[in-house]
C-alpha cells in the first residue's frame, strides 16, 4: 500500500510536471513573407526594363541571386556584379563593402533604380546595409564557357562571369602592367583570339594586381563581360583568373616600353649619364600613342648644357629568335646632334657604356617639327646573344640640342 | 522536503518552543550535518553570481544539499531564483542589498566558522524571522550563548580564487558569570588564483558577546566585517579562447613594467575592493514562559569599491575589444587577420592589457587647460592622461531596527510577529585611482563633448567647470540613493495529530530617492539635489499544510502572493547624471506555490515536489557602450515577466552498512512570458532611441544555469571516524539570457524568418539541450571527497578534502551573456561571451580544535 501510494504520487506529480513542460515555441517578433510572386530572379528583373528607368516604390519584390564579383580586390568600387546562372546583373551599391563573392543574396528592390547607364542595364542605389540580406556564404561561382565569338555577339552575356577560351593579350601589352598602379590610372589591354578578333580588358589603376605584368601565353581568361557605351570590355577579378600554359601566336617580346606609367626606368630600363646632368623624362604633353611618352631635352633653364645621354633597355637573351625586330616611334624639334641607336652584346647592365662595344644602328627618324614617324622594323639578327642592350643615345652641347621623344619601343621576335 | 530545518521542526515532536524557555540561545545543531567544504569562494568571485549554495551545503535535505555540494559549480539555482528571492538573514535582520536585492555573502566571506551553520529553508514554507521570499530563506545565528565552549585553528588550501586559509575561533560558550564570547577571525590569500592575473587577498574579524543579565533578558553584540582586495576575471568571446588555447583567458590583466626594477609585472585593471562592517546590539527578551521577544539595533557601513580602465580620446586598451579581434578584418584583409592572429597566440602585450603603452600615451599628452574650475585666465599646462583607473564607489549607510515577538498560544499553536525599520543611503561616486603617469584628467564629459558647442554641456559637474582631477579625488558623478523601508509581519502555526499549517501575513512601505550632490552640464536641473521620491506599499499572504498520511508519508502543499516593490537599482535610467526612472514602474506581483511528497524511513528518505512560480511586472536595466552612437546606452523594460516551474526529486538509501546512495534530479522551465516594453536611451544626453518598444521574449529561457541537473553519489561512513564519496553530475537545458534588443520587430526590419539571420538574431542561444546537443558533451563532472577525524584525548584533528571535477573537463560552458550590443548584418561580430567552468579543483582542511 505505502509503494503503490508512493509510486502513484509520484506519477501524478510527472504528469503534472509534463504537462506544464511541454514545448513551448519561442516568441517571434511580428513579419511579412515574402508572396511567390514577388521573388524575381535576375532574368525576371532584367525582363521589367523596357528602356525607361524603373523606381522601385513600396512593394515586397525581392531580387534573388549570387555574387559573383566583388570589390575586394580594388578593380571594382560601389559595384558588384549578381548572376542567377542565366543571365548577369551590375549592381551599385551606396556604400563600398558588404557583399563579397559567392555570397547568395536577396536584394529587397524598395528604394532601388533599374536603368541603364553608360550602355549596361544596372540596379543603383542598393544600400547593403538596409536592402540586402545574405543568405548564404561560399557558394561556388562558376562562369559561363563561350569564345570570343559569342562574346562579342551574345548579348545575353552582359555582366556574366565568362570564362573565354583560345585567348592571349596582345603582344604589345605583354611585359606592361594591368593598370597604372602608381598614379592608380585605368588602363586598357586588349586581349585577342589569334584569328584576330579582340576585346578590351580595363583594369583600374586601384585594383591590388594593377602593378602586375600582363602575362604571355595562350589558353583561358575569365572575367565579368561589361560594357561602356559601344565597347565592350572585360573586368579582372584576379590574376589566377588567368590561365595561359599553351604558347602564344604572336611575336615574343624581349622588351617593350611605353611609358604609360610614365616612369622612365620601370621594366629594368636604365638611364646612364655619361656626360652632364640631362636625364630623360616622361611626358604627357601631346601624347600621340597612348597618353605618355619619353622625352630629353638639354635646353634647361634658357640654355643648352653639354650633355651625352643614354636609355638602355634590360639585358635580353635573343638566343633561338629567327627573326628579332626593334621598333618605336619617334619625334624630334630644334636643332642639334640626332638621336642615335646602339646595340652591345657585353654590355653588363649598370656601368658607364663606355665600358662595352656598342654597334650603331639606323632606324628612321622623325623629320623634325615634332613629326612622329616610325623607326621601322630594324633587324637584330646580326646579335643573337644572350646578353644584348638596346640603347637610345642622346647628345646635347653648349651650343645647342634636340628635344627628342620617342614611345612604344619594341623588341620581338 | 523544502525546509531543510523547518519542516523539521514541523514535522517531528521538536522542540525549539517547547522547552523550557532562556534567553539562552539553543546550541546550534551541528549533529547531521557534513560539510564538506565551505568555499562559496567561486561565487563570491562575482556579486552577480551570488546564490544560496553556502546555505544549502549544510542542509539535511537531500536535494538541496546535493543542489548547494554538487550543482553550484555549474551555477546551478535552485528553482530558477535568484538570490533576491531568498531571505538571508543575520540574527533574524534582513541582511539582502536593499538596492537590488541580492544576498552577498562576500561580505562576511571566511567567517565560516560562525555562518556555517545556517537555519535554512529552501521554497515556500514559514519562517521563524520574517515573511522571506518563494526562494527561501538562510537565517545565521550569531549569538556567542549558542555556541559550545571550544578553540580551533584550520589552515585550508586550495586552488580556486583563494590558495591559502588561516581561520581561528574561539568561542567560551555560556559562562557561569553570564557572559558569553565568540571570536574568529581569518586570512585567506593567494599570489594568483585559478584564472591567471586573478588575486586575492582578504582578512576578516567576528566578535560576538552576550550577556545574560538575568533569566529574562540577555544583551549581545555582534561586529564583524570582511576587508577584501581580488583582482577579478572577466569572461570573453569564444575567438579569445581559442586564439590563447585557454578557456579561462582573462581580458582583465596585463604586463607592466616596474619603473625601479625594470621587471614586467602582471597587473590587473579590474579590482574589487570591499570593507562592509556590520554591527549589531541585539536584545533577548523573555517575558513570559510562553513569549520571546528578540530584538536588534543594527549598522552597516564601509565601502564597495570597482576599479576600471577609463580613456578619452585614444584607442580602447581593452585587449579583446571587437576591432582588436582577427575576425574583425578577416573577410576586407586576410592578411592582416592572420597577422593579428599570431600576435595573439605569442605577444602578451597585444592578449592583454599594454600598460605600458597606456603609460606612454599619458606621458606624451601635453596639453592646456584653461579656465581651470572656472577661474578666468587659471590656465595650466600637464600631462593629461588619456587613461587612468578609477573606481565606482558604492559606500553604504544603513541603520535599522528589527524585532521578533514569540508568542506560545497553546501546546500547538505559534504565534509569530515581526517589525523591521530599515534607513539605507549608498553614496556613490568616481573616485580617481591612478592617473597611469599622466598628471591629471580632465574632468569632462567626452561623449558630449563631440555634439555639443555649449562648452557647459560637455562639464560633469558645471559648479566646478574644467576641473583638473588628481589622484585620489572624487569626479564624473556623485550621487546618493536612499532606501527606506518599513516591514511587519505576522505568522500563525498549528501542529496537529494529521495536520499541520501555518499562515502569513506581509505589510511593508518603500520608499526610495535619489539625491545628486554634482550638478552635470547636461542635466543641470535633473542632476542636482533631492530627487523625486517613491513610495510604494505592498503586502504578501502565504499558507500551507502538512497532511501526514502515516508517520512517514507526507503530503505538504503552500501557496504564496506577494508584491514586491521595484528595486531602485533597476528603476532610474541614469542615476549617475539624473533623476530620472523608467516610465510604467510598478510593484512585482508574485504567485507562488508548491506540493510536495515526503518518505522518511530510518534507511530511506525521499521527497519530490512540484513548484511554479510566476513574477509579473518586474522592472531590468542595462547600460552599455554602443559605437554607433558613440556612447552609453540605457536599456529599460519593463513589464518582465517571468515563470518558474518544475519538479525537484531527492532520494538518500542506506545501502548496506554504512554505505549509503544519493541521487538528486532537477528539472525546470524557467522562462520569460511576457512581451516586455523597451525604451532606449542615450545615457548622456536626452536622445531617446527607441520609445515602448515591444519585445518579443515570451517563452525564452532565463539564462546562465542549467535547468536540468541530475546527480547520483555514493557515501562511506567508516564506524572509525572517517568518510569517502562521489558523486557524478550532470547538467543540461542551459541556455543564454536574450538580450532583448535582438528580440524586436526593428532588429528584424529587413528579414523573414526565412533568412538565416532571422534565426540567428531572434533564437535563443543554447550551450545544451538534448534537442541540439549529444547527451555527454562535456556537461558533466565527476567530486570526490573524503575526510575524518582524529580524537586525542580531548582535543580533535579533522582532516577533510575535496575535488571537484576530477575529470578535469575544462570544455564545459556554465554561462556567459549575449552582448547586448549588436549589428543585424553581422550577428557574428559581437557574438556571446562565455564562461567555463573551472577544471580541476580541491579543497584541503585541517583543523585542530582544543
Amino acid at each position: 500500500m505505502k509503494h503503490v501510494s508512493i509510486t502513484g504520487l509520484m506519477m501524478a506529480l510527472l504528469a503534472v510536471m509534463s504537462l506544464s513542460s511541454c514545448h513551448k515555441e519561442i516568441d517571434n517578433p511580428p513579419y511579412k513573407e515574402i508572396p511567390e510572386s514577388a521573388k524575381l530572379d535576375v532574368t525576371e528583373l532584367r525582363a521589367l526594363y523596357q528602356g525607361t528607368a524603373i523606381h522601385f516604390g513600396d512593394g515586397d519584390t525581392n531580387l534573388y541571386c549570387l555574387v559573383t564579383a566583388d570589390e575586394v580586390s580594388g578593380n571594382l568600387y560601389k559595384n558588384v556584379y549578381v548572376t542567377d546562372g542565366q543571365s548577369g546583373l551590375n549592381v551599385r551599391i551606396t556604400a563600398s563593402g558588404g557583399l563579397y563573392e559567392g555570397d547568395s543574396i536577396r536584394i529587397n528592390l524598395n528604394g532601388t533604380i533599374l536603368s541603364e547607364y553608360n550602355g549596361i542595364l544596372q540596379l543603383d542605389s542598393v544600400d547593403v546595409n538596409k536592402s540586402v540580406v545574405k543568405l548564404k556564404s561560399g557558394v561556388q561561382v562558376t562562369p559561363v564557357d563561350v569564345t570570343m565569338a559569342q562574346v562579342l555577339t551574345d548579348p545575353t552575356l552582359e555582366s556574366r562571369l565568362v570564362r573565354i577560351s583560345n585567348v592571349e593579350f596582345s603582344y604589345m601589352d605583354a611585359g606592361n602592367t594591368f593598370a597604372d598602379a602608381t598614379n592608380q590610372l585605368s588602363k586598357n589591354i586588349t586581349l585577342l583570339e589569334c584569328s584576330g578578333s579582340s576585346i578590351i580588358m580595363r583594369t583600374s589603376g586601384y585594383s591590388k594586381f594593377a602593378g602586375e605584368t600582363v602575362p604571355v601565353g595562350n589558353g583561358t581568361v575569365t572575367a565579368i563581360l561589361g560594357r561602356y557605351n559601344a565597347d565592350l570590355q572585360l573586368y579582372l577579378r584576379r590574376t589566377s583568373d588567368i590561365v595561359l600554359p599553351n604558347p602564344s601566336c604572336q611575336p615574343t617580346v624581349y622588351a617593350s616600353k611605353n611609358f604609360e606609367d610614365q616612369n622612365v626606368t620601370s621594366g629594368g630600363w636604365s638611364v646612364q649619364l655619361a656626360n652632364g646632368s640631362v636625364s630623360w623624362t616622361a611626358n604627357t604633353q601631346g601624347a600621340v600613342f597612348g597618353s605618355a611618352y619619353g622625352q630629353i631635352s638639354n635646353y634647361i633653364g634658357g640654355a643648352n648644357s653639354a650633355c651625352e645621354t643614354w636609355l638602355i633597355s634590360p639585358t635580353m637573351n635573343l638566343i633561338g629568335a629567327t627573326a628579332p625586330t626593334l621598333s618605336f616611334q619617334n619625334a624630334y624639334n630644334y636643332a642639334g646632334t640626332p638621336l642615335s641607336v646602339w646595340v652591345s652584346t657585353n654590355y653588363d647592365g649598370f656601368s658607364a657604356p663606355s665600358t662595352a662595344t656598342w654597334v650603331q644602328i639606323s632606324p628612321t627618324l622623325s623629320t623634325g617639327a615634332w613629326n612622329w614617324v616610325s623607326s621601322g622594323d630594324i633587324s637584330l639578327l646580326s646579335f643573337l646573344s644572350s646578353n644584348v642592350h638596346v640603347a637610345f643615345k642622346y647628345t646635347g652641347t653648349a651650343t645647342n640640342g634636340s628635344t627628342w621623344e620617342i614611345d612604344d619601343i619594341l623588341i620581338k621576335d | 522536503m523544502r525546509r531543510a530545518t523547518g519542516l523539521l521542526l514541523l514535522l517531528l515532536p521538536l522542540t525549539s518552543w517547547t522547552q523550557v524557555p532562556d534567553t539562552t540561545a539553543m546550541l546550534k545543531d551541528t549533529s547531521e550535518v557534513v560539510v564538506f567544504s565551505l568555499t562559496a569562494d567561486d561565487l563570491e568571485n562575482d556579486a552577480q553570481n551570488q546564490d544560496i549554495s553556502t546555505l544549502l551545503q549544510s542542509s539535511r535535505d537531500v536535494f538541496a544539499s546535493v543542489a548547494g555540494f554538487n550543482f553550484s559549480n555549474a551555477r546551478y539555482q535552485i528553482r530558477g531564483l535568484e538570490s533576491d528571492q531568498y531571505s538571508v538573514l543575520i540574527n533574524g535582520v534582513p541582511m539582502n542589498d536593499p538596492e537590488m536585492g541580492w544576498g552577498i555573502y562576500s561580505y562576511w566571506g571566511g567567517l565560516n566558522d560562525v555562518t556555517r551553520y545556517p537555519e535554512s529553508g529552501i521554497g515556500l514554507g514559514s519562517s521563524n524571522y520574517n515573511f522571506s521570499g518563494i526562494g527561501g530563506f538562510s537565517n545565521m545565528d550569531l549569538r556567542a550563548s549558542a555556541d559550545k565552549k571550544e578553540s580551533r585553528v584550520s589552515y585550508a588550501m586550495t586552488n580556486r580564487t583563494y590558495r591559502n586559509r588561516l581561520m581561528f575561533t574561539h568561542s567560551t560558550g555560556q559562562m557561569t558569570n553570564g557572559w558569553a564570547v565568540t571570536f574568529s577571525g581569518s586570512y585567506r590569500w593567494s599570489q594568483e588564483g585559478y584564472v591567471e592575473g586573478t588575486y586575492f587577498s582578504g582578512a576578516s574579524y567576528f566578535l560576538s558577546v552576550e550577556k545574560k543579565i538575568n533569566a529574562k533578558h540577555s544583551i549581545g553584540l555582534v561586529g564583524f566585517g570582511a576587508p577584501t582586495v581580488q583582482g577579478r576575471s572577466g569572461i570573453a568571446v569564444q575567438e579569445a579562447f581559442n586564439l590563447t588555447g585557454n578557456n579561462y583567458y582573462n581580458p582583465y590583466w596585463g604586463w607592466q613594467t616596474d619603473g625601479n626594477t625594470g621587471e614586467q609585472v602582471k597587473r590587473n585593471a579590474h579590482e574589487r575592493n570591499n570593507h562592509r562592517p556590520s554591527i549589531f546590539l541585539n536584545h533577548y527578551w523573555t517575558p513570559n514562559k510562553n513569549t520571546t521577544v528578540n530584538s536588534a539595533l543594527y549598522g552597516t557601513f564601509g565601502k564597495t569599491g570597482n576599479s576600471n580602465l577609463n580613456w578619452n580620446d585614444a584607442q580602447d586598451p581593452r585587449p579583446d575589444y571587437y576591432k582588436y579581434l582577427p575576425s574583425y578584418t578577416a573577410t576586407t584583409d586576410p592578411v592582416a587577420s592572420a597577422q593579428t592572429a599570431a600576435a595573439w597566440g605569442s605577444d602578451q602585450s597585444v592578449s592583454q592589457i599594454n600598460w605600458d603603452g597606456l603609460y606612454n600615451a599619458n606621458y606624451n599628452n601635453l596639453f592646456t587647460q584653461n579656465n581651470i574650475d572656472g577661474i578666468a585666465g587659471n590656465s595650466l599646462e600637464f600631462k593629461r592622461s588619456r587613461y587612468i583607473m578609477e573606481e565606482y564607489r558604492s559606500d553604504p549607510l544603513q541603520l535599522g531596527i528589527n524585532s521578533i515577538y514569540t508568542h506560545r498560544l497553546s501546546d500547538d499553536m505559534l504565534l509569530t510577529g515581526g517589525i523591521n525599520i530599515d534607513r539605507y543611503v549608498s553614496h556613490n561616486y568616481r573616485k580617481m585611482l591612478d592617473l597611469l603617469g599622466g598628471d591629471y584628467w580632465l574632468d569632462v564629459n567626452q561623449f558630449a563633448e563631440q555634439s555639443f558647442a555649449d562648452p557647459n554641456i560637455s562639464q560633469n559637474n558645471i559648479d566646478m567647470p574644467n576641473h583638473l582631477v588628481a589622484q585620489g579625488e572624487t569626479f564624473g558623478y556623485d550621487y546618493n540613493m536612499h532606501v527606506n523601508s518599513q516591514n511587519v509581519f505576522g505568522q500563525i502555526k498549528d501542529q496537529g495529530k494529521k495536520i499541520d499549517w501555518y499562515a502569513a501575513l506581509e505589510l511593508s512601505h518603500t520608499n526610495f530617492f535619489r539625491e545628486g550632490n554634482m550638478r552635470n552640464g547636461q542635466f543641470p536641473n535633473e542632476s542636482f539635489g533631492v530627487g523625486q521620491k517613491h513610495n510604494y506599499i505592498n503586502y504578501g499572504v502565504k499558507g500551507g499544510l502538512v497532511y501526514k498520511i502515516t508517520g512517514r508519508h507526507f503530503i505538504n502543499i503552500n501557496a504564496l502572493y506577494q508584491t514586491k516593490a521595484p528595486y531602485s537599482y533597476n528603476v532610474y535610467i541614469s542615476p549617475r547624471n539624473r533623476d530620472k526612472t523608467v516610465d510604467g514602474m510598478t510593484n512585482m506581483q508574485i504567485m507562488s506555490g508548491d506540493i510536495n511528497y515526503q518518505v522518511r524511513y530510518p534507511n530511506f528518505k525521499a521527497r519530490a515536489t512540484a513548484y511554479y512560480s510566476q513574477v509579473n511586472d518586474g522592472t531590468y536595466s542595462k547600460t552599455f557602450y554602443n559605437d554607433l552612437y558613440r556612447n552609453f546606452v540605457n536599456y529599460t523594460m519593463t513589464n518582465v515577466d517571468q515563470l518558474y516551474s518544475g519538479i525537484e526529486l531527492g532520494a538518500e538509501a542506506t545501502i548496506a552498512t554504512d554505505w549509503t546512495v544519493s541521487a538528486a534530479f532537477g528539472t525546470g522551465q524557467f522562462l520569460y512570458n511576457s512581451r516586455p516594453v523597451a525604451t532606449v536611451t542615450v545615457n548622456n544626453s536626452p536622445v531617446v532611441i527607441a520609445q515602448d518598444q515591444t519585445v518579443y521574449l515570451k517563452n525564452f529561457h532565463i539564462g546562465g544555469m542549467p535547468q536540468t541537473a541530475g546527480s547520483i553519489g555514493l557515501k562511506y561512513s567508516s564506524p572509525k571516524y572517517w568518510y569517502v564519496g562521489a558523486s557524478f553530475n550532470y547538467f543540461t537545458d542551459i541556455y543564454i539570457d536574450p538580450n532583448p534588443a535582438r528580440r524586436t520587430e526593428e532588429a528584424v526590419a529587413k528579414y523573414t524568418p526565412s533568412d538565416p539571420q532571422w534565426n540567428e538574431i531572434v533564437g535563443e542561444t543554447v550551450i545544451h539541450t538534448l534537442k541540439t546537443n549529444k547527451f555527454f558533451d562535456n556537461n558533466y563532472t565527476l567530486d570526490m571527497y573524503v575526510g575524518g577525524s582524529i580524537k586525542i584525548k580531548d582535543k580533535m584533528i579533522r582532516l577533510s578534502a575535496s575535488v571537484n571535477n576530477i575529470l578535469n573537463n575544462t570544455s564545459f560552458r556554465t554561462g556567459g551573456f549575449e552582448q547586448l550590443r549588436f549589428d543585424s548584418n553581422n550577428i557574428g561580430r559581437f557574438p556571446p561571451k562565455y564562461g567555463y567552468m573551472y577544471g580541476t579543483s580541491y579543497f584541503l582542511m585541517v583543523t585542530y580544535l582544543f
